[in-house]
């Protein structure tokens, strides 16, 4: 452990890999200073551990109906009651981390490199490739995001892949408008036309140079936008056009509840629960992750 | 023989100003010949022009013989490198000194792995950084050494001419002497020619042969390095800035 240690703070790394594995221990090391972050990081990790093992760790079928046993309250066999087909919600809810994990990363696969290429190429290149890039991205910019994603839902058809699809559509922009926003503070500066002179083309510098630059901001905001995505796909599905019955999708489940949230409030409560403690994590996770990448906050360092 | 570079009557716009008037001097093969003026007087913006980095310039630039027109290939790459001002501007800050160096060989396909791990440590050690700096962050380094990367980088693609933009003023006075002293055993190893843009006359009277003095983008006066070293300048203006660093020249003087 203490050689560990000693072979990641070496002032003197002897190769690339140990010099990159240095900074991520830094980085992870200022990172764990902050309760807040931690904290984030243990909720998400919460999230991706029950989706990998939802079918161990759920102690009923998430579909299997039971209408003996409709719309009991919590209780020791079932810790978050059962709705109005007698399913457990626990196992719902724990199955739902798939599906919801499922579409905060494949939104974030999606959109953050086409946002990130997009902004990176307007910045860079400037003049007319910008304006063009920008007229459209403040296009998209312009529409809420539920209302263009309801569009596009409207126009695919409803369904969880089409959701992924929409939500993707709906969030690069942000993305592209960030890493324009980025690129433009450094692409006339010296390190760049050094890496010009010797002789690199556009391509090598944006996917390189300008790239790896923008990518920390990026991902910060990717975090800190999962919460938000979390609450786009329960909005699809609370409206019906997200996951389609049965999947135990959180937003449709609250949506399931609605019916009967006076007298039986536990059903819209539950999925609910998990709705906001996941966005929460995702968000102290990219407040803890801002502080540690932000290029202004590393400055000097 | 043809010059190793050859500026006639070269003038550059930014937007409606225009920086440099009609400037032309030629820069013999193994020369170091400095541009000297005060800020704003153009000096950098000519070096900006030779490497294609100002758009708005009317005016032929010749390097060794051949007219540079249009966006500045690979061939140039090769043939002419230039190093910054400011060392902490002028390297990326998340690339090592390693991924800095062997960049201009992947670009130019030079070499294998291997022969490019032997190049950089070659060229480190030519620049003397000590080879365990290889693999540090930009800001693991103090500006002297920055600028020792900078420069080594330039010298990567062995080009003949060296464009040096202020290489020094951005660091300590002490850095500042080691920097020139490497710069000046670089060229006698090498053979390089310098093209060195300052402020300073000492840097001027220990390492440049010849100087053109620019005064609101024109060139008022070429003189020989003995002249400088002698005061004798014709130009009012020239007088008047050796006048303003006479002191500091003497002192580097005899330090060189």
């Amino acid at each position: 452990m203490a050689r560990l240690h000693l072979w990641l703070t070496d002032d003197a790394p002897a190769s690339r890999w140990q010099a990159q594995a240095g900074q991520a221990f830094r980085v992870a090391r200022s990172f764990a200073r902050s309760p807040l972050a931690m904290l984030g990081a243990l909720i998400i990790l919460v999230l991706v551990v029950t989706a990998l093992f939802a079918p161990w760790l759920a102690p009923y079928s998430p579909v299997g109906q039971n209408l003996g046993e409709r719309l009991l309250p919590p209780s020791w066999a079932h810790w978050m009651g059962t709705d109005e087909l007698g399913r457990d919600i626990l196992s719902r809810v724990i199955h739902g981390t798939r599906i919801t994990l499922l579409i905060v990363v494949m939104v974030a696969l999606i959109s953050a490199p086409i946002g990130l290429v997009i902004g990176a190429v307007a910045g860079y290149f400037g003049g007319w490739t910008d304006r063009v890039l920008m007229a459209i991205t403040d296009v998209f910019l312009s529409l809420p995001k539920l209302i263009m994603a309801l569009a596009f839902v409207a126009a695919l058809g409803a369904g969880l892949q089409n959701a992924i699809i929409a939500i993707a559509v709906t969030s690069w922009p942000a993305y592209a408008r960030i890493a324009r926003a980025e690129t433009l503070t450094f692409r006339n500066s010296e390190f760049i036309s050094a890496v010009t002179l010797q002789g690199a083309s556009s391509l090598r510098v944006i996917s390189l140079h300008v790239i790896p630059l923008c990518m920390s901001s990026t991902i910060i905001r990717v975090t800190l936008d999962m919460a938000g995505i979390i609450l786009t796909a329960a909005g699809l599905g609370f409206l019906g056009l997200g996951a389609q019955p049965p999947l135990p999708e959180w937003g449709a489940m609250i949506s399931r509840g609605r019916s009967f949230i006076l007298d039986q409030w536990w059903v819209a409560t539950m999925p609910g629960f998990a709705i906001i403690v996941v966005s929460l994590g995702f968000c102290f996770l990219g407040d803890g992750l801002r502080d540690v990448l932000d290029p202004r906050q590393r400055e000097g360092r | 023989m043809s010059a190793a570079l050859e500026i006639s009557g070269l003038s550059v716009r930014y937007g409606r100003s225009t920086v440099v008037r009609e400037v032309s001097f030629s820069v013999a093969e193994g020369e170091s010949y400095a541009l000297v003026g005060e800020s704003g007087s153009g000096k950098s913006t000519i070096l900006r022009a030779v490497v294609g980095m100002a758009r708005d310039i009317s005016g032929t630039i010749r390097l060794s013989g051949e007219a540079l027109e249009g966006p500045r290939g690979r061939g140039f790459a090769r043939h002419c490198q230039m190093v910054f001002q400011d060392p902490y501007a002028s390297l990326h800050p998340r690339r090592t000194v390693d991924a800095a160096l062997s960049e201009p060989l992947v670009i130019h396909g030079i070499g294998t792995r291997a022969d490019r791990a032997d190049r950089v440590i070659e060229m480190m050690r030519a620049v003397g950084l000590d080879e365990r700096f290889r693999f540090r962050f930009p800001h693991q380094m103090s500006g002297g050494q920055r600028q020792r990367v900078a420069i080594a980088r330039a010298l990567m693609l062995d080009p003949k001419l060296l464009l040096l933009d202020e290489p020094t003023s951005a660091l300590d006075v002490s850095v500042q002497a080691e920097i020139l002293n490497l710069l000046v055993r670089l060229r006698e190893e090498r053979g390089l020619t310098y093209v060195l843009v300052t402020h300073a006359l000492p840097v001027v009277g220990f390492m440049c042969d010849r100087l053109g003095v620019l005064r609101k983008g024109r060139m008022v006066e070429e003189a020989e390095a003995g002249q400088l070293r002698e005061g004798r300048f014709s130009d009012p203006y020239a007088q008047e800035l050796y006048r303003f660093s006479l002191g500091a020249g003497e002192r580097q003087g005899q330090a060189g």
